[in-house]
């Protein structure tokens, strides 16, 4: 059996609000601890791409970090090539490679090339090594150049080209990409998610993280996908089951009628789930849209839903079959529609 | 194989330092003009004081007396400030976390960082003390290099281990490290640099030996004017020796406990 790459098991951290129990005691205010990764579980095979998406705030960054040895967890376990991240974070950093789109992390009064041997340095690499890898890495991404110019000069898109350069530099056997094409022109993203699908992913077997806010990108490159809300893993599949999640059976069923005291009304069909939808510009104030969506391999259909609110004294006005979109799916699962 | 990536990692950090201090190239002009008008309005200052007789053991020259304390006085201010300083820059600057992500140990970059700074000061003070010779009559020729270079190796691993606890202090609280608040204002009082501590009352005389900066420049002073061989200073190194073993591991020890407190609350890049 392979040893999984990636392996995190209800993984949690909490970032403590207050520094001591003396300064809350004296400023009289509860704890304010507040817990940024709950109870994640994954494990990422070798050659593997696993996308990370949610909302700003949903813990990413800080489940990147912890699997980077830059935060200790909490609580659970996370390993990186079989080294526990909390136990032996040294032995972790030797197979890893961070790339963020965070562009204050280089020296702005060296070169790219001077930065990139400086921090081919600290792998420990060797002179030749690194300038091989320089050159191969600034020929793939087009930045020969520029790579002896000022790092201050560079454009915003070239920044984050050296920083992807610096996160290729050392071969990691495992890449953590934390919104990597945050920067890129749609030209550059297209080509530096195809060198990590078909170069450093298939052809090399390297397993990535890769967390990115792009829905369409997140479908093209990645074998699995783990969507965070509050923390917590709203949803773990392949692609083609996010997608899947648009083609369920939904409709806006517009009504008239008391909609608290309806929803409460017993003998909802099976496999049905109905929802208060918000539109923006309502003609009659009277009048709501619900959504109601038919899970896969339910029995039931749009007609029993009918009756069900009509017994509960709600006008049914009018009923509109939806086709959501993969972004409407995402918005679902993160909550962002509520 | 360990040692071999070690130095990799110390040359990585090196050519850096050294290539952002070339990027500012003014900054070390302005410094060398800054020493030679502090050297000018000591040389004067000296000429008012009358020698007293705890001055003979150093020649006799309180100018020579004063050149030779505040240029190796300076290797205390870099020690207490360039491990805590550079760590700072690092947050600022954003690199620090990307540095700690790399596969390099937490103490190879506080040492490593200190590697620049210490060999500018170097340069800077064979500068100072030149231009003391040149234009203010510094008499160095009974200087004992040997001697000196082993008072200045001792001086630095003594002194580091102060300036280590200091950057431990500037993880964890950012700001405000009572390390270097003591030492910069009780070492100007006790620490012998602008006059000899046998003319501090016998209080003070016996509280300024527990500083690591009173014996190194007593080391220093003894080396570099009166040509002292290694072994008259062997009570001076000894001392230094002691502050060094002692201090050192608990400074580095307590280094690797405040990244761990900052990796535990997500504090390692705030500043």
């Amino acid at each position: 059996m392979i040893e999984p790459r990636i392996r995190c098991e209800h993984l949690n951290k909490v970032f403590s609000g207050s520094r001591s129990r003396a300064a809350r005691f004296l400023l009289n205010r509860p704890p304010t601890d507040v817990q940024a990764v709950r109870d994640i579980s994954f494990a990422v095979e070798p050659g593997e791409i696993l996308g990370i998406m949610g909302p700003n705030g949903a813990g990413k960054t800080t489940l990147v970090k912890m699997l980077c040895t830059l935060l200790i967890p909490t609580s659970g376990a996370a390993s990186i090539c079989g080294v526990d991240v909390a136990r032996h974070p040294g032995r972790v950093r030797e197979n890893i490679a961070f790339i963020t789109g965070d562009e204050r992390s280089f020296y702005w009064r060296l070169t790219g090339r001077q930065n990139l041997q400086f921090f081919g340095g600290l792998f420990g690499l060797k002179q030749g090594q690194i300038r091989d890898r320089i050159e191969k890495l600034a020929a793939s991404l087009g930045v020969e150049d520029i790579l002896d110019r000022r790092f201050d000069s560079y454009s915003t898109g070239n920044r984050q080209k050296i920083a992807i350069a610096r996160g290729l530099l050392n071969e990691a056997g495992v890449l953590f990409l934390d919104e990597p094409t945050r920067s890129l022109d749609p030209t550059s993203a297209l080509s530096f998610t195809t060198i990590v699908r078909d170069q450093i992913a298939r052809d090399q077997g390297r397993s990535v993280l890769f967390v990115t806010h792009r829905l369409e990108e997140a479908l093209g490159v990645c074998d699995r996908i783990l969507i965070m809300r509050n923390g917590e893993s709203a949803f773990l599949g392949k692609p083609s089951e996010l997608q899947a999640l648009g083609s369920q059976d939904v409709w806006r069923i517009q009504v008239r009628g008391d909609w608290e005291s309806a929803s409460a009304l017993p003998g909802r069909p099976a496999g049905f789930t109905v929802s208060l939808y918000h539109t923006p510009d309502i003609p009659d104030k009277n009048e709501i849209t619900l959504q109601a969506t038919l899970q896969a391999g339910a029995a039931a259909s749009l007609g029993d839903i009918v009756c069900w609110l009509a017994a509960g004294g709600l006008q049914v006005v009018d009923v509109a079959r939806m086709q959501r979109t993969g972004g409407e799916v995402f918005a679902e699962l993160t909550g962002a529609d509520e | 194989m360990i040692t071999a990536v070690l130095a990799r990692q110390f040359w990585a950090i090196l050519k850096k330092d050294v290539l952002l201090e070339y990027s500012y190239r003014l900054q070390f002009v302005l410094n060398l003009a800054g020493v030679f008008l502090e050297l000018a309005m000591f040389f004067f200052l000296a000429k008012l004081v009358k020698m007293p007789a705890s001055m003979e053991q150093y020649g006799g020259n309180y100018f020579a007396f004063l050149a030779v304390g505040l240029a190796f006085g300076q290797y205390q201010w870099i020690s207490l400030h360039t491990f805590a300083q550079s760590l700072r820059e690092q947050q600022v600057m954003g690199t620090l976390e990307m540095i700690f992500a790399s596969p390099m140990r937490p103490e190879t970059l506080i040492v490593g960082s200190s590697l620049w700074t210490y060999l500018f000061e170097t340069i800077v003070i064979v500068l100072n003390l030149g231009m003391a010779a040149l234009f203010f009559g510094l008499d160095l020729s009974n200087a004992n290099l040997l001697s000196a270079l082993a008072v200045i190796v001792m001086t630095i691993l003594a002194m580091s281990a102060f300036g280590v606890l200091s950057a431990a202090f500037i993880v964890v609280f950012k700001r405000g490290d009572p390390v270097t608040w003591v030492f910069a204002t009780v070492s100007g009082l006790l620490g012998g640099i602008y006059y000899p501590i046998e003319v501090l009352p016998p209080f003070l005389k016996s509280l300024s030996a527990l500083l690591p900066i009173t014996h190194a420049l007593k080391a220093i002073r003894l080396a570099v004017l009166k040509g002292y061989p290694v072994q008259r200073l062997s009570t001076e190194l000894i001392v230094l020796g002691v502050f060094a073993v002692f201090l050192l591991p608990v400074s580095l020890f307590a280094f690797r406990r405040a990244v761990n407190i900052a990796r535990r609350d997500g504090t390692l890049s705030q500043y």
